[in-house]
């Protein structure tokens, strides 16, 4: 009887140091866990700003100031308009054309 | 020794034993129940942080979604005195990574006590090398900074933002819109001051982005003109605008030198000069008051008005039809029209077409330009206001009317915001395109354009020309007013405005150049400016030529 009574015993103080270990595991878990979080955003912002920062450089590689300075450089001009050949009906023209075309053609003229 | 002798020395030992892990669990027991609240709220205290972020400002697009302005991270450096491991050779480093003068970052150290400043808006190139150095007591404070991919294009218009917010322009005008939001989050850190856990309480979210009507292309034209025949007539600004006259929307809009707080061509007034006759023409040829078969005896360049007034034409002619008074530009024929037309038909028309009133854009310093009241005016101001004379306007309200001439006299209101979109491009707000009023009706708008169009291929506004495309516009040149709205002898503004394709009117475009010292007249500047953005904009756009070689349209 007193065996028992002691096994019983034992065994709810085992119960309970297990469920402190859990609780104090938990919190350390959720402290280094945290920490994870932290650093994990951190990178996020870095990755994000360095894709504003290749934005921010196609941006300005594209602007007609840059692209005019390089074309510039490579010895190009802005053409006269009468220096420029149109293709395709000029306006007046009725612009004939394959029916097959015709047929992919949206309602306001133009081709898909 | 006996069994209950040893087992009674057990128990003893082991109630000894357990009075200290008793006690402590005791003491356990007190901190984490009967205590907990206050400890942790102490706790807290020290921990807990809530972090204010300011967000983004919203972005600017063109027309076709190119970006025009953008808001982006920058880094402030600075640094603490004290806790400087090497200062000597710390500084070296900053400076050559930064490439701040030595000398400069040596003086500035020596004053400091502890925090000092080193270098603001660093770029991610410049963080990168510095986060390399791993230098200790170096800070380095992540702001929003603004910039501008294109450089200096549409900065007159788009004006400048700080850290506060907008502060002039097209920032300062949609600055509760464009506004980064403040995001809050609370963060546990650690004794060294590491986030722990971070909870977001308030999510600022992206602000909204601007759609304008701006066409990147466009708009370089006009400011590379703008620059171009500014500085080759040593004037003293130029001024160009397109638009769109079909719904009134700004395609550019471009000043020269660039003048970030003043948006010039809503805020600078100027006497319009032979502009202005078109308005005269509109109003004398809607009321029928005159008709195209109609003659005017120019005096010979010289009429005595009044006693002490005489006016002018810069050439001597004798009689011409009415096309060839607006061709030949004919002040005299002007005036003998406009005092024919009557001072409250002519005032009716200069207000129906949106002289004397804002146009509606919104920037706090637009001007409605000037116009004395009707009741104000006399017979001489009648005669010289018809040519242009005698008010004064804005270079928006005159591209306006010109866009009203073109569309076949619908005023419309000008438009530079497309509409205003959240981040995932679902539109929150569209502008619509609105009709303000109809200034002159269909048939005399009809009659007006053919002889602006004959002002381009046989009068003052050959310069102006396009071969293949039907150019219509007037050229203009008056005297300069100054604040006080006295003239400026000796000084002229030089103007044309016009529009194309005659029938199908795609673009309004005015020219002003201000005070040339070479060249003085409309067709000797702002035509051939005209000319040049014209050519641009018809080889960027692909227009098909309207004409044949001999000016009679391709159909």
């Amino acid at each position: 009887m007193q065996r028992r009574a002691r096994n019983s015993a034992l065994k709810v103080l085992l119960g309970v140091s297990a469920l402190c270990f859990l609780y104090a595991w938990q919190g350390v878990e959720a402290t280094r866990t945290g920490y994870e979080i932290e650093k994990l955003r951190r990178e996020m912002r870095d990755i994000e700003h360095s894709n504003d920062y290749l934005r921010k450089d196609i941006s300005i590689a594209l602007s007609p100031a840059s692209l005019e300075a390089k074309a510039q450089k490579l010895g190009m001009a802005y053409p006269e308009p009468d220096r420029v050949v149109q293709l395709g009906p000029q306006r007046g023209e009725t612009g004939q054309s394959f029916w097959l075309a015709r047929f992919f053609k949206r309602g306001n003229g133009r081709s898909m | 020794m006996s069994v209950p002798t040893l087992r009674q020395r057990i128990k003893f030992c082991a109630i000894i034993c357990s009075v200290a892990p008793a006690i402590v669990f005791l003491r356990l027991f007190y901190l984490q129940t009967i205590k907990h609240e206050n400890l942790s709220r102490t706790a807290s205290k020290s921990f807990d942080r809530l972090v204010s972020e300011t967000g983004p400002r919203g972005r600017i697009f063109d027309a076709q979604g190119d970006l025009l302005a953008e808001s982006i991270v920058t880094w402030d450096c600075g640094l603490m005195k004290k806790e400087l491991a090497h200062p000597s050779r710390d500084l070296d480093a900053l400076a050559s990574t930064l490439k701040v003068p030595r000398k400069t970052l040596g003086d500035r150290y020596a004053r400091a006590k502890n925090y000092m400043p080193v270098k603001k808006g660093l770029d991610r190139a410049e963080y990168e090398k510095l986060k390399e150095l791993n230098l200790r007591g170096v800070t380095l404070d992540a702001r929003q900074s603004r910039y501008y991919p294109s450089g200096s294009l549409a900065r007159g218009l788009l004006g400048v933002a700080g850290e506060k917010g907008g502060l002039s322009g097209l920032e300062l005008l949609y600055d509760k819109v464009l506004a980064g939001t403040v995001s809050k989050r609370e963060v546990v850190r650690d004794a060294a001051g590491r986030i722990i856990y971070g909870d977001t309480l308030k999510d600022g979210g992206r602000p909204m982005d601007l759609h304008l009507t701006l066409d990147k292309r466009i708009q370089f034209f006009a400011q590379e003109s703008v620059k171009k025949y500014t500085e080759s007539t040593r004037a003293r600004q130029g001024i160009v605008i397109v638009q769109d006259p079909r719904n009134g929307n700004i395609l550019a809009m471009a000043s020269w030198p660039e003048n970030l707080n003043q948006v010039v061509p809503v805020e600078w007034v100027y006497e319009p000069g032979s502009t202005f006759k078109a308005i005269t023409f509109a109003a004398a040829l809607d009321t029928e008051k005159t008709s195209p078969s109609e003659t005017f005896f120019c005096e010979n360049g010289k009429w005595q008005f009044a006693p002490r007034v005489t006016i002018g034409d810069h050439e001597p002619d004798g009689t011409l039809t009415l096309s060839q008074v607006l061709e030949r530009s004919s002040n005299i024929g002007t005036a003998k029209l406009g005092i024919q037309l009557g001072l409250q038909d002519f005032y009716r028309y200069a207000k129906a077409f949106g002289f004397g009133t804002r146009t509606g854009l919104g920037f706090y310093g637009e001007s409605s330009g000037i116009m004395r009241p009707a009741s104000k005016y006399k017979p001489v101001d009648l005669a010289v206001g018809s040519y242009g004379h005698g008010l004064a306007a804005t270079p928006i309200q005159v591209v306006n009317a010109y866009s009203a001439i073109a569309n076949g006299g619908l005023l419309m209101e000008p438009r530079l915001v497309a509409r205003v979109a959240d981040p995932s491009r679902n539109a929150a707000r569209e502008e619509k395109p609105t009709v303000i009023r109809r200034a002159a009706g269909e048939k005399a708008i009809k009659t007006l354009k053919r002889m602006l169009r004959a002002v381009v291929t046989r009068g003052t506004g050959k310069t102006a020309d396009v071969a293949g495309y039907s150019i219509a516009g007037k050229t203009g040149t008056s005297k300069t007013i100054d604040e006080y709205g006295k003239y400026v002898s000796g000084k002229n503004v030089a103007s044309f405005a016009g529009f194309f394709p005659l029938d199908d009117p795609l673009y309004t475009i005015l020219v002003i150049i201000d005070q040339p010292r070479a060249f003085n007249y409309g067709s000797e500047t702002a035509a051939p400016a005209f000319r040049e953005i014209a050519s641009r904009i018809i080889t960027a756009t692909g227009l098909p030529p309207d004409v044949d070689a001999g000016g009679r349209p391709n159909n």
